[in-house]
């Protein structure tokens, strides 16, 4: 061989993508925290050790030539991010366990799992454990913080009021993540961070932006038909990290412009059903996890029709 | 994709010094068969043949500067493969440089005797495919399209950028000989899209019956069958034998031999990269060990650094220094770290941008599970034949999964089946 083509590449590294993601995620994990106690830190800690233990295990086995990527971090973080805050020590380490050991080692068959292995983890979890998951819970506006009411009655005051709008008490809290005092998933309530991270992660592209629009736009129309309460339901639960993260996640989603369409509409779509009608926690991981079923479907239905033949001879 | 044409793009060219020891191998591109006609101490003039073309499109090798033959040796070329190398120790008198030159008139000059300057020339004609069983002269009468090409997507390759800009005039009068040895119904100039926009306002005067494209730098745009198909010359099998695709450095050769009657003996060399301390272009001559034209053009900066003939793409690493500047050299690149950007095989996330970045629609991660589970069927059922070979999937891939590589093994393992 010699020598290999070509000989320079571009500067994004699969190592670079994930710790890029790590660490824009981090500031949910600190904000967690700060609302809801340290506890959250050992259930990141446990779920992301136990993601990189069942992988480095995977790879032993397997006696894998390429590096390992620091995927498994991730998956395990995000894993941890759809647990309650209160969710027992073994909540991470059998979540990871399972999105690890079998959605990937299994399914994945050597290479990416067509399974989001995070949701197939959750959703092991949600139903083996359903009482352990919080419900949703309408807004009543009944523990409001502080910080709310000051802050509400500020922006009414000073903002809305140029508008002649009111916002109503309790939606401040929901943004800052304190608006679940009891049960709460641990991405919710980091939801600030949150948004943060995205806008950080969308500005390097480093997820198609097809995904999200669709995603919230097939969410948004129909709930507001149905005369549901917008900025609450997106505000709470893990809708935002499925948005963003699980449904853009790139080992689980269709290749294709159009596919990606088709894909996060789909799933928008289902979340508004399993939200409106489904069970009493949050569900909007299973209608990532069924869209998830479509995506080798969905691939073949959109893939370029006819190859560009350039070939001279 | 940075394009990094910033850092040469602007210098003219220069010109450098003439080596002490010129290093000057017996075949210089793929394919060629060539024998020595000179011996060990014998004295060679400046542009004296030193070895002839075996084959009747093989070329005859010139003296690049004048002395004396010191020894012959076996020398490895850009890439690893070894051949036969002069080398000529500057001595004597210049026969031509630096006196002035005479131009040859070529309008009412026949085309056979216009052929044996070009014969006579040894030039390097950096062309499309051509049918391996005919010559160029053997073209003239079956030539739908000529197809001047003076786009270079790579990064760093500014040498048409050069040439376009700073001998405009004599561009023009090459493809007028070409079009007068050729007889091409259409004649198709591909220009590069950084030139100054009075540029083509200066140009098309001097041309007739030449279309003028516009094109994107966006590599590989320049690759023979996307670039026909992007100015609008259809494909059909047998192409070899009525298109012709020449670069702007090959019509300028062809100038050069035709009306100044000068063999090929110096070529312009993008020397760019962030390694070293001036990149530009520089005239140098053939034979100019890498080690010289580096020192001569200011330098390399401390550090470790890639070394490459050609582009980033299709460029080829040398092992040393020592290696001599060819007829086919467009470009030597130092590139420091951040520039080559190596890292270690990953596993595929499926993220997609090779898909995203392949100009013939193929699904490079598909293609690369399917020879990882060793299924070569499903591979070609994928179009893998279809593959044109330019890297880009392998460039973009985040996880460095050598993917054009990997295709390129089981094309030919598929050939030999």
């Amino acid at each position: 061989m010699g020598f290999r083509l070509p000989q320079t590449f571009d500067r994004v590294t699969t190592l670079r993508f994930h710790l890029s993601f790590l660490l824009a995620l981090s500031p949910v994990v600190i904000l967690s925290a700060v609302n809801h106690g340290w506890p959250i830190l050992v259930t990141v800690a446990l779920s992301m050790a136990s993601a990189w233990a069942c992988d480095e295990l995977l790879r032993r086995v397997r006696r894998s030539p390429e590096a390992p990527d620091w995927g498994a971090l991730l998956w395990g973080l995000l894993l941890a991010l759809m647990l309650p805050a209160q969710a027992p020590f073994y909540f991470p380490v059998i979540g990871s366990a399972f999105a690890i050991l079998v959605v990937k080692g299994v399914f994945g068959g050597g290479g990416t799992p067509w399974i989001n292995p995070v949701l197939a983890g959750w959703a092991f979890l949600q139903a083996g454990w359903p009482s352990a998951f919080p419900a949703m819970e309408p807004l009543t506006g009944d523990h409001r913080t502080a910080f709310d009411l000051q802050a509400t009655d500020w922006l009414n005051a000073n903002v809305f009021s140029w508008v002649s709008v009111q916002l109503p008490g309790g939606y401040l809290d929901l943004f800052v993540g304190l608006g679940h005092p009891g049960t709460a998933l641990i991405v919710e309530s980091g939801t600030l961070a949150l948004l943060a991270a995205t806008v950080y992660l969308l500005a390097k592209g480093y997820f198609p932006w097809e995904v999200p629009t669709f995603f919230f736009l097939t969410f948004c129309i129909p709930l507001v038909f149905a005369g549901g309460n917008l900025l609450h339901q997106v505000f709470s639960g893990a809708l935002l990290l499925n948005l963003f993260f699980l449904a853009s996640d790139p080992s689980s989603r269709p290749l294709s412009r159009g596919g990606l369409i088709l894909f996060a509409s789909g799933a928008g779509l289902f979340s508004f059903l399993v939200r409106t009608w489904g069970v009493s926690s949050d569900g909007v991981g299973y209608a990532v996890l069924l869209m998830n079923l479509f995506v080798p479907w969905i691939d073949r239905r959109f893939r370029r029709k006819s190859l560009n033949d350039f070939r001279l001879a | 994709m940075d394009s990094f044409r910033s850092l040469t793009g602007a210098r003219p060219i220069q010109d450098l010094f003439l080596p002490s020891l010129a290093v000057v191998p017996l075949v210089q591109y793929p394919g060629a068969r060539a024998e020595w006609v000179v011996e060990t101490g014998q004295t060679v003039a400046e542009d004296q043949i030193l070895a002839q073309g075996l084959g009747p499109g093989d070329l005859p090798v010139h003296s690049p500067i004048p002395g004396r033959i010191v020894e012959f040796r076996e020398i490895a070329l850009p890439g690893g493969p070894v051949c036969s190398a002069a080398l000529v120790r500057l001595e004597g008198e210049f026969r031509r440089t630096g006196r002035p030159s005479f131009k040859k008139d070529w309008a009412m000059a026949g085309e056979p005797e216009l052929w044996e300057r070009i014969r006579n020339a040894g030039i390097y004609l950096s062309s499309s495919p051509l049918d391996p069983r005919r010559t160029l002269e053997q073209l003239a009468s079956t030539l739908d399209a000529l197809v001047i090409n003076a786009l270079q997507p790579e990064p760093y390759l500014t040498l048409s950028h050069h040439l376009q800009t700073e001998r405009a005039g004599d561009l023009a009068e090459g493809i007028r000989i070409l079009q007068k040895l050729f007889r091409p119904r259409k004649t198709e100039f591909v220009s590069d899209p950084e030139v100054p926009e009075d540029w083509a306002r200066t140009f098309s005067p001097l041309l007739t019956g030449v279309t003028l494209h516009a094109l994107e730098f966006k590599y590989p745009q320049a690759q023979e069958g996307l670039l026909l198909q992007t100015i609008g010359v259809k494909i059909t099998p047998g192409m070899g034998n009525r298109v012709l695709i020449l670069d702007a450095a090959s019509v300028l050769a062809v100038r050069d031999a035709v009306i100044e009657a000068k063999p090929q003996v110096e070529v312009t060399v993008v020397v760019s990269g962030h390694g070293v301390t001036n990149p530009g272009a520089y005239r140098v001559r053939i034979g100019t060990p890498l080690f010289q034209l580096l020192r001569d053009a200011g330098g390399v900066t401390p550090g470790d650094h890639k070394i490459l003939v050609g582009g980033p793409f299709q460029g080829k690493s040398v092992d040393h220094l020592s290696t001599p500047v060819l007829k086919s050299t467009q470009a030597v690149l130092v590139l420091d770290k951040d520039e080559v950007n190596q890292a270690v095989q990953r596993p595929c996330i499926r993220c997609g941008l090779c898909v995203e970045s392949c100009p013939v629609g193929l699904e490079p991660l598909t293609l690369h599970k399917a020879l990882v589970q060793g299924n070569i069927g499903l591979a070609q059922d994928e179009g893998l034949a279809f593959c044109i070979e330019c890297g880009i999937c392998s460039f973009v891939c985040p996880s460095r999964v050598p993917l054009m590589a990997e295709f390129q093994d089981a094309k030919e393992a598929s050939r030999g089946l």
